[in-house]
């Protein structure tokens, strides 16, 4: 009876540390819901406001979304991210994908798989402004090392003003940090690979499939949680990152590199438009909420 | 009966342990919170510290290129210190007054990255007191009154310069009219004149047998012979921002419409007011759909193509000093880089926009006058929020009064000789006298950026851009220029209630 009466108490006891958990997360529960949640909600209901920053607002209504909705420049800047956003995520996800999978074949010759894994993950380290200088640099269309290149292998006729031509400038932006094996999406790959059991492979290995069906059908479908995690991270900084874009071109020439969250920022902070830039920012948390859920439902199908 | 007293004895034992550890952990969680608010309190606290009853109060002042102690643009270029100097002597007649110089480390020139920040630090009530900023980008902040209006201190009179009667009459009223918002606010007070001005390669022009132009035609003439006789790019300039677009544009707009001056500005004073812009535009007179405009866009059509590549995208830093580029155009607080460059290998010689005549469009008049590119569009200081906050309005305009007599003015100019003194009777350096002839003929008359908005300067730029890349045709460009005109005067004319 007593050890029975113990097990209750043992059970309450167990249940009791909840409560020091939960009071150790309150203040980190505080500070997000005071830097990341109120300013969200604060967003959403500036971007129905006519507001430069200060302390006065007046109340639009849904204008600032309908003048949105029917701009031109926000659909142009709509079309340039959905290029930016398949492209790159092919680009960033892709390659990163290969090499994980070529690095865990080295799995059994250790300091060769340490080795790649290094040479791939250092460039993580590098500051992103100073990719984006190199790059302004390499693309310069007067200077710049590429055409350089093309001039020295007799290529001159495909020299180019980059960066400076709407023909090529948002293919440039796009191409930026060739041959884009990201070393943050390759680690997550490799993990995966690694986290599946050994027995898997070796009956596949005693089937007989050859390396690409084994690649397609059985590789991908093993690691398709770290697949879908890598897609996500890299649609929501695909869609919020406009950095590179100001740095090297501001949106031009023309609108010809624009992207909504530049836009964002241009009417935030020159035009002196905070509410419309609101609307901004809240049309694309949807689009990228959005565009998460889908990826989550595809995973998902997959899955089963 | 036995065993259940020691059920019993056991239960209370346990129920005196859980009631101990439950006392324990409830201990731990009080000391969590308790740290968690002493930490929240000391980090709001941080940011209210008050200065010490009777303690000097401080104004901070950002004065960008004339900011005493900063990074020249060449380090062989002396560290400046007549502002310091003068502000020391100032905190002498005010001992209750500290002036404090602040730099800001940003990249002063980018619009987007300065305006960014005045806009953060106006929200967070930590701008300078003082602090640099173009006139013409602080409109849009009117209703929030960060910035205070300057006009009307100008008819009081400075108590640094004997016998003046109005602040005004040091600058006149000509070039204080170029820095008023669309509405006849002051934003921020020029403390300097810039002028600008063709940089040549002299050497390279004396190899090839050419001499400065003077006029349009020549000009194109001295392009092609660089461009087919040398690898040296002729014409470096630099459209990935809107300020050399602008001169250029305002440059021609100037010779093109010169001839019907008379009908826009019906004041003869020379500049064209917001109020003669809109009445000029709503007549037909100006504007994109008229012929003169078309001439604009086809001269820089035509000039473009002797412009480096990636002009429209690329800032053109250092190709010119290091020969790769025949000509630049830009402003004087180049001039002394260059001269103190030490990897120039070349002798650099400058001229004036070259004139452009009959010879060239029929729309101009040979007679017109030469205006210049530049004015008061240096360095300007705004009055902040921060100093409405403090109290400290009329300090920082006594402040100003201060710096702006013909001495002050004179010896921060000279020191920096990056840009001219403004005040009338001020004297600057005398390398940049040349470039400040072209001053006499009065500036440009058609200052978009006062006739524009923010937004309309930048579908302005776009489109221009979207023209000199051929992605769009004279037609569509004239036709998405000429809607950005009617906008501004339509905007203009509903602010200030103007009726023609």
């Amino acid at each position: 009876m007593f050890s029975t009466f113990y097990k209750k108490r043992s059970i309450g006891i167990v249940r009791r540390p909840s409560i020091f958990v939960l009071s150790m997360l309150v203040p980190s529960l505080f500070l997000v819901l005071l830097f990341n949640y109120y300013p969200i909600l604060q967003s959403i209901t500036y971007s129905f406001f006519k507001w430069s920053g200060g302390h006065k607002k007046t109340f639009l209504g849904l204008k600032n979304y309908i003048d949105l909705f029917t701009s031109s420049v926000f659909y142009i800047s709509l079309y340039n991210q959905l290029v930016i956003l398949v492209l790159r995520t092919i680009f960033l996800i892709v390659p990163a994908l290969l090499v994980a999978r070529l690095i865990f074949g080295l799995k059994t010759w250790a300091k060769a798989s340490n080795f790649f894994r290094l040479i791939f993950v250092v460039p993580v380290v590098i500051p992103p402004i100073v990719v984006l200088l190199i790059w302004q640099f390499l693309l310069d269309g007067e200077i710049g090392l590429i055409n350089s290149f093309l001039q020295a292998v007799s290529l001159g006729n495909l020299t180019r003003a980059w960066l400076g031509d709407p023909k090529t400038a948002l293919g440039s932006v796009i191409a930026i940090g060739f041959p884009w094996v990201q070393g943050t999406n390759m680690l997550i790959f490799l993990a995966g690979f690694l986290a599946v059991d050994e027995s898997i492979w070796d009956s596949v290995t005693l089937e007989g499939v050859s390396s690409l069906q084994r690649f397609f059908y059985i590789d991908i479908h093993l690691i398709l949680g770290q697949l879908k995690l890598n897609i996500i991270l890299t649609i929501i900084q695909l869609m919020q990152d406009f950095v590179g874009i100001m740095v090297l071109t501001d949106g031009g020439p023309g609108t010809a590199t624009l992207v909504p969250g530049l836009l964002l920022y241009k009417n935030a902070f020159q035009y002196a438009k905070m509410g419309y830039a609101n609307a901004i920012g809240v049309v694309l948390f949807v689009v990228i909420l959005s565009l998460s859920i889908l990826n989550s439902r595809i995973g998902k199908e997959s899955n089963q | 009966m036995q065993t259940h007293g020691v059920v019993a004895k056991e239960a209370f034992t346990m129920k005196i342990i859980v009631h101990k550890r439950r006392n324990t952990m409830v201990k731990k969680c009080l000391i969590v919170l308790l740290i968690a608010g002493l930490l929240m309190s000391s980090v709001f606290a941080a940011g209210s510290k008050e200065s010490p009853v009777g303690a000097p109060q401080k104004m901070r002042v950002y004065a960008e290129r004339f900011t005493p102690g900063i990074d020249r643009a060449i380090s062989t270029l002396p560290p400046l210190r007549a502002f310091d100097d003068i502000a020391r002597d100032y905190e002498k007649l005010f001992p209750n007054v500290e002036i404090e110089f602040y730099n800001f480390m940003g990249d002063h020139s980018n619009t987007s990255e300065y305006m960014s920040w005045i806009t953060t630090q106006s929200i967070a009530g930590t701008l300078p007191e003082l602090v640099m900023a173009q006139a013409t980008e602080l409109e849009g902040f009117k209703e929030n009154e960060w910035f205070v209006d300057l006009r009307p201190y100008l008819e009081k009179p400075n108590p640094y310069v004997p016998g003046n009667k109005r602040w005004m009459d040091l600058f006149g009223e000509k070039i204080i009219s170029t820095r008023l918002s669309s509405t006849g606010e002051l934003w921020a007070l020029p403390i300097s004149l810039v002028a600008t001005g063709i940089y040549y390669n002299k050497t390279l022009f004396n190899e090839l047998g050419l001499e400065a132009p003077q006029e349009w035609e020549e000009f194109k003439h001295v392009l092609k012979t660089i461009r087919d006789k040398t690898d040296v790019i002729p014409f470096l300039f630099d459209m990935s921002t809107t300020t050399k677009a602008s001169w250029a544009y305002r440059v021609f707009l100037s010779f093109l419409f010169e001839p019907l001056l008379p009908q826009i500005d019906l004041d003869g004073n020379e500049i064209v007011s917001t109020e003669e812009f809109a009445r000029a535009v709503k007549f037909g007179i100006l504007g994109a759909a008229t012929p003169q405009h078309r001439e604009v866009l086809r001269l820089l059509d035509e000039w473009k193509d002797y412009f480096q590549r990636g002009f429209l995208t690329a800032p053109a830093t250092g190709l010119f000093n290091r020969g790769q580029a025949a000509m630049w155009w830009e402003g004087i607080w180049e001039y002394p880089v260059l001269e103190a460059d030490p990897l120039k290998t070349f002798e650099v010689g400058t001229f004036y926009v070259p004139r452009i005549t009959s010879a060239t469009s029929k729309y101009v008049d040979d007679n017109a006058p030469m205006r210049m590119i530049g004015g008061a569009s240096g360095v300007q200081l705004a009055v902040s929020r921060s100093a409405v906050d403090k109290n400290m309005v009329d300090q920082a305009i006594d402040f100003l009064m201060y710096i702006t007599t013909p001495e002050h003015n004179g010896r921060i100019a000279a020191e920096s000789k990056e840009l001219a003194p403004i005040v009338i009777g001020a004297k600057g350096d005398d390398s940049l006298d040349s470039f400040l002839e072209q001053a006499n003929n009065g500036i440009t008359t058609f200052i978009i950026e006062r006739f524009f908005s923010p937004e309309q300067i930048n579908d302005w730029f776009r489109t221009l851009q979207d023209f000199l890349s051929q992605k769009i045709s004279l037609e569509e460009a004239t036709n998405r220029l000429q809607r950005i005109y009617v906008a501004a005067a339509d905007l203009l004319i509903e602010k200030n209630k103007f009726v023609f």
